[in-house]
Order: structure tokens, then sequence, then C-alpha cells
């Protein structure tokens, strides 16, 4: 059959996100419609909760909470292939200082002992060195920001980034795919990689993710493609090898996570018709020795507008807690732990494999 | 007459109402329909029409101007500036009313359905106010006489802008047509493919569409040229090439069904979910009713998985043949298991070996899998190559290091 030689191949340009173009996927309930449709309402594959149901973990409970991980908006400067918050340059969903104030009075009295920062972008919100600042004050353990590393190349109003991370001792986690040059442009953006290699070497000379260093630098590892990610110990040494001898770049850890069948990468996979095949690689990897530590169990997750989520996913797909306390204005830690955490088919790319979190694997190797 | 409808008078006035009256036409006729957004074909046809001589207020469109492709607003543009003649499609229908899909009657969860959830709102979401202000002024039925007879044109049939009419089936829908707008010819489209039939006397035509091959495995795009001779209705299918190479690159630039800017470079659509048992024969053989043209191709079947050997599919039901043989299956995917694990060889290693060897072996299940498991591991495309050669080049070499034992044998034999 003839094939086009046509623009599968050809230079991306930069698009917007899937709400910017009306696309059918930036709608929560219309991705949930296919996500517990066809395969799994014709009984092809389990629902997760019959697979959860089998181990007796159905309802899923949290365990004693330890991360808050609080999206400070969906602006971002790239728009990668397979956001599932379907971020872009043009979202205009910030945090505001007001919110920001009430997720401060939670830090202050929480028993997490993590704050993770994610977006979009974090960096872009107007008040996130207010932000940080402020929660550094806190004296959280753990105080993770989510890069996309080229946020610090973007724009000067960025380029002092890397030593006020430093100033508050702020742990450092950023995405880097893969690291030849051609399927990180690919999934990200041109220009993606080379941004991405400066903006870590500027991070090592301030003594990030350098052996020994308290300065925390991990990175992220995920899949450019309708597949599962390899195992995490052999990335980790392939990833440190090439970063050094290439670039001479260092870093601790590396997390390799599986891409959740929601927002773009949903898109992706419906388009290119490898939808089913997907979840079919997912249901058969999955691991009942996962389900106990998947990230839902242990940390909570706040929008830009102070709703209360299980998880970033959850978040996406607008299926907030199912807790009485659903917004950061009632916060009330006791109460919320006591619920039962809201599960879909897309829950499958948690509990695969070697498992998968915010935080990399969750069984050990 | 005899339909039932037709006797009651409220039933008159709204036919009225549906159908526009535009007098007689006379001169050559150009009918086309399913331009689906498909810019390059529309601007063929353009010129077309004009080396033809055929005015713009002779060339009539059966509906859905906008679909498929990727310029919606450029393609209602041209029409507009063209000043062709045009009926509703149900896609014209569904975005008069602001609706949030296409309106096509086919099974909902099928490939067309979720396929039409895409290019849908990408549409809606192309089209300026003016366009849609314009779409929703597009009348839903067109009546003239020609050559002394009354000719409607309908997009599905005159009760039903969604029902697809083939030369093989719909006798009653087409014969209810005729009745329900007393003519002697209908032109009609929608289904996608060009026929004529006569039913009964009367003349039922559809010119076929522009904006996508007809699944005749060729690039061809069709329409229909009416005449008047000496009294009698002369229609000719004619179809003609463009430029479908910038049509599909738009569509894959612009994220549109892959399986549809397919399309249209291998003329074979996607599904024949529509399609009845004796056009779904038809696929992938060129139609030969424009007689204008020379046919010198031969028929392209295209291997569609259910008439292949080998079904994708079937690769994730491997663990199956346990069912039939326990103990053997059993023993054989616990070896297989084994083999693979890492050990003195890694499993990186092993896996660029199984890649090499199913080319070799010739095994597609193979080959995606282990294609699979190698992006997995973080194996680049250039090293999956290379394994490829390896594996091709023992295979070359094997063949020809017996060549030794033909020039053994050769000597041997010769004085």
């Amino acid at each position: 059959m003839e094939k086009s030689i046509l623009p599968k191949k050809a230079k991306k340009v930069m698009q917007k996100s899937l709400k910017a173009r009306d696309n059918e996927f930036a709608e929560s309930n219309k991705q949930l419609a296919i996500l517990n449709g066809s395969i799994f309402a014709d009984g092809e594959l389990p629902y997760f909760k019959d697979k959860i149901a089998e181990i007796g973990h159905f309802p899923l409970r949290p365990n004693k909470l330890e991360i808050l991980q609080i999206n400070v908006g969906y602006m971002c400067n790239q728009v990668c292939e397979h956001c599932h918050v379907d971020a872009g340059p043009d979202r205009k969903e910030i945090m505001t200082r007001d919110t920001m104030r009430q997720c401060l009075e939670v830090i202050k009295n929480t028993g997490a002992h993590t704050l993770d920062l994610t977006g979009g972008a974090p960096e872009m919100n107007p008040d996130f060195e207010w932000f940080v600042e402020e929660a550094a004050k806190a004296g959280i353990k753990d105080f993770i920001v989510r890069s996309n590393l080229t946020i610090i190349r973007a724009n000067k109003k960025y380029h002092h980034l890397p030593d006020f991370f430093k100033k508050h001792n702020v742990h450092v986690i950023s995405s880097m795919p893969h690291y030849t040059r051609g399927k990180t442009d690919k999934q990200r953006g041109d220009g993606v990689f080379d941004k991405s290699i400066k903006a870590l070497q500027e991070l090592n000379e301030r003594g990030y993710g350098m052996p020994g260093s308290s300065l925390r630098l991990d990175l992220v590892y995920n899949p450019s493609g309708a597949y599962l990610p390899g195992d995490q110990v052999a990335m980790e040494k392939d990833f440190k090898k090439a970063l050094d001898e290439d670039f001479g770049i260092q870093f601790h850890n590396l997390f390799a996570i599986t891409n959740l069948p929601i927002a773009r990468f949903l898109d992706y996979l419906v388009a290119s018709e490898n939808y089913e095949d997907y979840m079919y690689a997912l249901v058969e990897a999955y691991n009942p020795s996962a389900v106990a530590n998947v990230m839902c169990t242990n940390t909570i997750s706040i929008s830009w507008d102070g709703w209360l989520y299980d998880c970033d996913f959850n978040q996406m797909l607008d299926l907030k807690v199912a807790s009485k306390v659903k917004h950061i204005k009632d916060y009330n830690e006791d109460l919320l732990n006591d619920r039962n955490i809201i599960i879909s088919q897309h829950c499958y790319g948690c509990t695969a494999g070697a498992g998968s979190s915010c935080q990399g694997t969750v069984v050990a190797p | 007459m005899g339909h039932s409808l037709l006797c009651n008078p409220l039933f008159y006035t709204q036919m009225d109402k549906r159908i526009k009256h535009i007098g007689a036409k006379s001169g050559k006729l150009l009918l086309f329909g399913g331009v689906y957004s498909n810019l390059q074909a529309l601007v063929k046809l353009v010129s077309i029409a004009k080396t033809e001589g055929i005015s713009p207020e002779n060339c009539i469109c059966t509906g859905d101007i906008t679909g498929y492709c990727a310029q919606p607003e450029e393609t209602i543009q041209l029409f507009q500036e063209w000043g062709a003649l045009t009926i509703a499609g149900n896609v014209e229908l569904q975005l008069a009313n602001d609706s949030e899909d296409c309106g096509c009657d086919f099974k909902a969860g099928g490939r067309c359905d979720s396929f039409s959830k895409m290019w849908f709102p990408y549409t809606k979401g192309r089209l300026s106010e003016e366009s849609l202000q314009w779409i929703s002024e597009i009348p839903e039925h067109i009546a003239f006489e020609y050559a002394g007879k009354k000719v409607t044109v309908v997009h599905g049939t005159y009760s039903n802008v969604s029902e697809f009419v083939f030369a093989s089936n719909g006798e009653q829908h087409k014969q209810r047509c005729f009745e329900e707008t007393e003519s002697d010819v209908i032109i009609a489209g929608h289904c996608g493919l060009p026929f004529h039939k006569s039913v009964q006397g009367k003349l039922w035509l559809n010119p076929g569409v522009i904006g996508m091959p007809a699944n005749d495995g060729t690039t061809r795009v069709w329409y229909m040229i009416l005449e008047n001779d000496n009294g009698n209705i002369k229609y000719t299918h004619r179809s003609f090439e463009y430029d479908h190479k910038t049509a599909q690159g738009l569509m894959f630039q612009n994220h549109l069904p892959e399986a549809y800017a397919d399309t249209l470079s291998s003329g074979i659509w996607d599904n024949m979910e529509i399609l009845p048992e004796i056009e779904k024969m038809g696929q992938g053989i060129p139609i030969y009713l424009d007689t204008s043209t020379k046919l010198n191709m031969k028929p392209k079947k295209q291997k569609k998985m259910a008439d292949s050997y080998y079904n994708p599919k079937d690769l994730r039901k491997f663990g199956k043949i346990t069912e039939w043989s326990e103990e053997l299956g059993t023993r054989f995917f616990d070896y297989y298991g084994k083999v693979f694990e890492e050990g003195a060889l890694s499993a990186r290693e092993k896996s660029l070996i199984a890649l090499a060897v199913s080319h070799v072996v010739k095994c597609p299940y193979c080959i995606d899998a282990y294609t699979k498991d190698g992006l997995q591991k973080g194996i680049t495309k250039e090293e999956m190559m290379e394994a490829v050669h390896v594996g091709a080049s023992i295979e070359a070499g094997a063949t020809l290091v017996h060549g030794v034992q033909m020039m053994n044998k050769y000597d041997k034999l010769s004085m």
C-alpha cells in the first residue's frame, strides 16, 4: 500500500494545547468514556477495580500522607506530545497568591514531609518565587520543584533560577525522555534537547547532581511512544554513562515512569491506532505488588484553584477526592485521609511492570 | 403515487419549503459532491469547469463541502468565490445546528464514529462566523427542469439526509424518493461512490465525491457531466487526479485521522462499515466508469488483515497454545522466559539477537514483538537496523559459502 513520504518525518511545528484546538480529549468526560468503554465495557479486558478487588485492595485507601503535590498552573513554555496535563503557552489557569496562602497554611501544619511543585511549568507562575520563599520557611524536609529545564534558558528572566533553587535547597526533578537528540526533540519540540543540556550544565555548576552533594538533581524518563518503560536501574546506568561521556553532566537518580492514557497521550494513542494495544500492554504488565505502593496512597494533589485530588492524573480527569473535604480552604488532614481513592482504567499505568509514580518505580527490583 | 405521507396537506407545505426551485437549466451541467474540505481537489474541479466552459450556475454540488480534510475555511471561501450551487449535506446541517458530531448514519463505537470525533470539531473550530452563516443558509434540496425532465438534488435521500444509498441496495428508498419529490431524475451524494441506476424508467445519478477516492485503489476522484442530447439526458462519469500529496500532508500536520489521510494516496478506504457486500467486493478494483481516459493500471488489492494470513492481534494470543497441550506449552514458555533473562549475555544483547533472527526466519510476530521490546529497552533504530543487517549478511554469507562446494564439484567434474 502506497504510503506518503510526507510530514510524519517533517519538522514538528509547536502546536496548541488540546483545549485550544477544541479537541475532544480536552474534555474529561470524553476521556473517561473512552477509558471505561469498548475493550473494558465488552469484557475483553478487566476493569481496574475488579483487578485490585482480587487482592483485597478494593476500595483503595490511603496510608499516611507523605507528599503534598501542588500544581501551580497549566501554563507551560512547551507543548510536549505526551502531556497528561495538556499544558502549553495558551493555558491561562494559574494559581493565585490567595490560593497559595491557603496552601502555605496547610504546609505549615501538615504531617507530610515532602512538598512537590508541578504544573505546566511552575516557574511560569508569576508568584512562583514568592511561594518558594514562603514555603521554604515552613521547614519542609524535601522541597521538590519539577522543572522542564528549558524554562531556565527560555527567557532572561529565568536565567537566575539555578541560583534561586540553590538558595532554597530546592530538590530539582526534570524530564529527559532519551539522551539521543532525535528522540527528545520529536516528543518535546525542536531545540528542547540543547536547552535541556545547557540547563543541566548550569545546575551542575551550582553543585546540583554532583556526587555527595545535598543539592538533589534527579531525572525522569518516560517512553517516547506507545510502549512501556524498560528497567529503571538499567536506564539509569545508560543515562549516566551517556550524559557524562557526551556532556560531562551528572545527576543523582533516574525515575522511569509510564505514560498514562490521559489528555494528549490519549489523543496520540487513539489517533495512531495504538490505544487498544497499549491498554492490553498495561493490563498484561499488571503487577499486584505495585498496588499497595501507588502514589495516591501517600500523596494529595492540589490544583491551581485549590481543589483536592488523589493524584495529578485524577486532577486532569477532574475527579475530585471522595471526601467532604474537597477544597483546600476546608483542609482537614485526618478527615481527608479517611476516604476511598477514586480509580479508573488509567490506573493500570501506575501498576504496570515495576509500577510507576512521580518518584519512579514503586516495587523494589 | 401512493405514499401515505403525501395525503397530509401539512406535508405539502413542508415539502415546498424544503426544496428550492431554481427553474429550468440548459447547456452542460457539472455535478459533483463530497468536497470534504479538500481544497486541492476543489481547485482542480474549478479549473475543469472553466476548461469545459461550464458556468458556475450550472455546477451543482450534492453537499458535504466540509469534511475529513484539512482546509474547511479555505474550501468554503473558494466555493463561494466560484459561485457554484449546492444543497446541504449532513455535515452542513450539523454545523448549522451547532451540533457536536457529523450526523452520519454509522454505528456507534465503529471506526468512522471515533474518527469523526476528531475531524468534526476540527472542522467546526476552523470555520469563520461568515462561513457558518453562509452554511446555515444553504437549501436542503434543489429542483429544476432539464431536457423536459424534473430533477431533484438530494444528499442521502429526500426524507433522510444521512441515508446511504448505493447501486446495489435501497431499491425502496430510491423509489420512495422519486415519489416524494415527483421527479424523473434524482441526483444524490453522501455514500462516496459514483454510480447510475435506472429505477422503473427513472434515473438515479450519483456523481461520486471529489474529496476522497472511491475505494478503488486509485487516487482518482469523481464527478459527472450532464448533457441534453436532443431531449434525452446524457450522463457521463468522469474522474480526475489532483495534488493529493499536499492535501494528505496537511491532514498529517493537523493531526487529522491518519487512516483517512492514507486513503488519499492509497485509494483504499480505512473501513467498509457502511458498504453493502457487493460494493465491498469492489475495493481495490479500479472503477471503469470513466470511458474518456485510458486505464492502464492493474487492480490493486489491499492486504486487509482479514484477507491475509497474518493478523497482528494474534501475537497477544500466543499463550493460548498451552490450552491444547498444557505440559508442552508450559515447558516451552518457561524455557523461553528463562532464555531471555539477564545472564552471561545481557537482556539487551539477547533482544537484539532475537530481532536479527526474527528477520532471518521471517516471523512477523517476532519482528513486531522484538521491535517493541527494543524500544522499551531504549535500543535505537540505528542499532536495530544494524542487527537486521547482521541477520541478512549471515543469510547471504551462508548462501555464498556453499559456492565453495559448487567450485569443488565443478573442478571435480572437469578435466
